[in-house]
């Protein structure tokens, strides 16, 4: 190697990160929909941060916030993201982080019951990119290497007959779905598990095979599960026994959870085509031709409320559509708060997100507006 | 602007003909990397070739260059007749750079299809979606398998045990390789700085290596590797006794006419002469004896 050669090797080598951040990757950020528990909406409002928010029409007082920055025994979690809805059971919240484990809330004053501060916590493989699943007396969750735990809602140690966790796959993004006794899991390889939720046993003779890996997974009734793939099929399956009900080829890929409205559904892609669907005996027919957002992509899911269906796509721009001819009834462009990849939630006749920039937006199909929920008090 | 140009006609094509050859071997991101190394050295095997020959011509010429920086205090007038004597002789000093200037762009393009290609977060597989294009075979292919031989290929090489033999790796390649290349001048000043080079170079690449992605210095293994064997094919390897399989062309008969002034000078070197030169480091001394 010359001279010459050496010196422009060295001097690229060192200019390398500069250049290559005109291509951006982007770090955990979470996008756990909002929660409401009566007139507390649970809100992430800053990466890994859960608040407890009371609101009150157009305005909100959080209560507390967790991890708490002003707490000595908070200043070692480093829960880096927020992807799933914290679930609340009681007097307390499950709460998944991406880097944290998980972690179960005092409602009252978001203080952890476990795992507490010096005890041993469960240890965890892998990354959590979805959220917890509560049911009987287990938490239910997975992880990015492909493991399913299960454990007990009362201390947090693994669950009666899940003392090792199940390894179901390459990895495991989507929040398990569970239904009766029965807990279902999507993975990145494309496949759909049912589960005993008592001791993990298959329930089908082989696990649902989708095309493309399985992000996302969505109960649209109580026999039916919504599967959308990044391979751009949206599957309906069938709880009982994981056959096809439906196998419907979007023009982009699919990453969301739909709005569902009797046997309807509705969402978006990441191509910003939202569609309408109607479950059949037969299978779906398409009960419109899809309307766009203007090539914006679509994580978050839709809602729908009186015949309006609400989506917003990443940018943010709030869309309001018919859902009896997908015609777009009014769009809301939203500046200077983040993005929003956050599922929509229906509450007294609002839909109400949160961006990434830790604001909560109430959506209102009624007047086709959208309001910003003036937050205050909360930690960032 | 340039950024977009920069996506959409290197990375894009870049990131999914990866996704491509890992879907191809085996889900092996890994060797998706060694692959796509070597099907870009076969594909630039001509310019590498013609590298050679530049280099060859470069060398052939340095004794005449010495003269006329000694002969020659005016810098205009010493350009001129460097100018002269590099046109007559057929050789084009930037013509040497032309493999490096194409590898850099591809290299910062890799340093980026790594990063998106191996999301660490599902914003980041979110964002992978507006790179990949829209053919089902590729996107059946993702995520990608981001462990290859035990270590994860978004990680830094100094973030564990095996990223560490990567970096060892990197710094080993790059030594043997300069150890192998041709070096242009017979000036003993320049070679010296040019030895010290060779000993900073592999310290100083490790070094980088050890905060950039392990998939990155793969391919900076697995390119200087067939740089090394390219170069023992086209100079030999006398430290083993390995004769050069390629022969350069000779360079052109033409340094005579540069200096215009009618001073006698060295005849043209032959590729034979010119292998020994570079091998045993001749001095201007050496080379001033075998003037006619």
């Amino acid at each position: 190697m010359n001279f010459r050669r050496g010196a422009i090797i060295t001097l690229a080598l060192l200019l390398l990160p500069l250049v290559s951040s005109c291509v951006s990757v982007l770090n955990p950020t979470g996008w756990a929909p909002v929660a409401f528990d009566g007139e507390t909406a649970y809100v992430i409002t800053s990466k890994g941060k859960l608040s407890a928010i009371t609101v009150n029409g157009d305005s909100g007082a959080a209560r507390w916030t967790f991890p708490d920055k002003d707490r000595d025994e908070d200043d070692k979690l480093d829960t880096k993201a927020i992807y799933g809805a914290p679930v609340i059971e009681g007097d307390r919240i499950y709460l998944a982080t991406f880097e944290a484990g998980v972690f179960a809330l005092r409602k009252e004053d978001g203080r952890p019951i476990w795992p507490t501060a010096g005890s041993d916590a469960v240890s965890i493989d892998g990354d959590i990119a979805g959220g917890v699943a509560v049911a009987g007396e287990n938490v239910y969750f997975a992880t990015t290497e492909g493991l399913l735990y299960a454990l007990r809602k009362d201390d947090g140690a693994p669950a009666t007959g899940w003392e090792k966790p199940l390894r179901l796959g390459d990895g495991i993004w989507a929040t398990p779905v569970v239904h009766g006794d029965a807990i279902y899991v999507a993975t990145m390889s494309g496949e759909l598990h049912a589960l005993s939720a008592i001791d993990g046993s298959e329930r089908w003779s082989r696990p649902f095979k989708a095309s493309g890996a399985i992000a996302e997974l969505a109960l649209i009734s109580d026999e039916l599960l919504f599967v959308p793939s990044i391979n751009r099929h949206a599957y309906v399956v069938r709880m009982a026994d994981g056959s096809v009900v439906a196998d419907f080829r979007a023009d982009d890929w699919l990453w969301t959870t739909p709005g569902v409205q009797g046997s309807k559904l509705f969402f978006g892609d990441f191509g910003g085509s939202v569609y309408g669907l109607n479950i059949t005996s037969s299978g779906v027919e398409q009960l419109w031709e899809p309307a766009s957002l203007k090539g914006e992509r679509v994580r978050s899911g839709a809602a729908v409320v009186n015949g309006v269906i609400v989506v917003v796509d990443r940018k943010p721009v709030v869309t309001f559509i018919d859902a009896n001819d997908g015609s777009i009834l009014n769009t809301v462009p939203i500046e200077g708060a983040g993005t929003v990849r956050a599922n929509l939630v229906v509450k007294d006749g609002a839909a109400y997100f949160s961006t990434t920039g830790g604001k909560l937006f109430r959506a209102e199909p009624a007047s086709r507006r959208v309001v910003e929920v003036q937050l205050s008090g909360v930690k960032k | 602007m340039i950024g977009d140009i920069f996506t959409l006609l290197l990375l894009n094509p870049l990131v999914n003909l990866l996704v491509l050859l890992s879907h191809v071997l085996w889900g092996s991101f890994g060797l998706a990397i060694i692959a796509f190394t070597i099907l870009v050295r076969v594909a630039t095997f001509p310019l590498t070739l013609r590298q050679l020959h530049a280099t060859r011509a470069m060398q052939a010429l340095q004794p005449r260059v010495q003269e006329i920086n000694k002969k020659y205090s005016d810098p205009k007038r010493r350009q001129e007749e460097m100018m002269k004597l590099y046109r007559e002789g057929g050789a084009n000093p930037l013509s040497c750079l032309g493999p490096i200037l194409l590898t850099f762009p591809v290299f910062i393009a890799l340093y980026s299809a790594i990063r998106i290609a191996l999301p660490n977060s599902p914003e980041a597989l979110e964002k992978l979606s507006s790179h990949i294009y829209g053919w089902s075979y590729l996107q059946h292919a993702l995520p990608l398998e981001e462990h290859f031989l035990g270590v994860d290929l978004r990680g830094n090489g100094g973030d564990s045990l095996i990223g560490y033999f990567f970096v060892a790796a990197v710094a080993a390649t790059t030594f043997i390789q300069s150890k192998t290349t041709v070096t242009t001048s017979t000036d003993e000043r320049v070679r010296q700085q040019q030895q010290m080079m060779n000993v900073m170079m592999p310290f100083m690449f490790a070094f980088f290596a050890m905060s950039f992605p392990v998939g990155v210095s793969l391919y900076w293994v697995v390119n200087s590797a067939a740089q090394i064997g390219f170069n023992i094919l086209t100079y030999g390897f006398p430290a083993l006794g390995l004769q050069p399989v390629f022969k350069a062309r000779a360079p052109a008969a033409a340094p005579q006419a540069a200096l215009s002034d009618g001073d006698e000078r060295t005849s043209p070197t032959s590729a034979r002469e010119l292998r020994t030169a570079n091998g045993s480091g001749r001095s201007k001394r050496q080379n001033r004896r075998r003037r006619p």
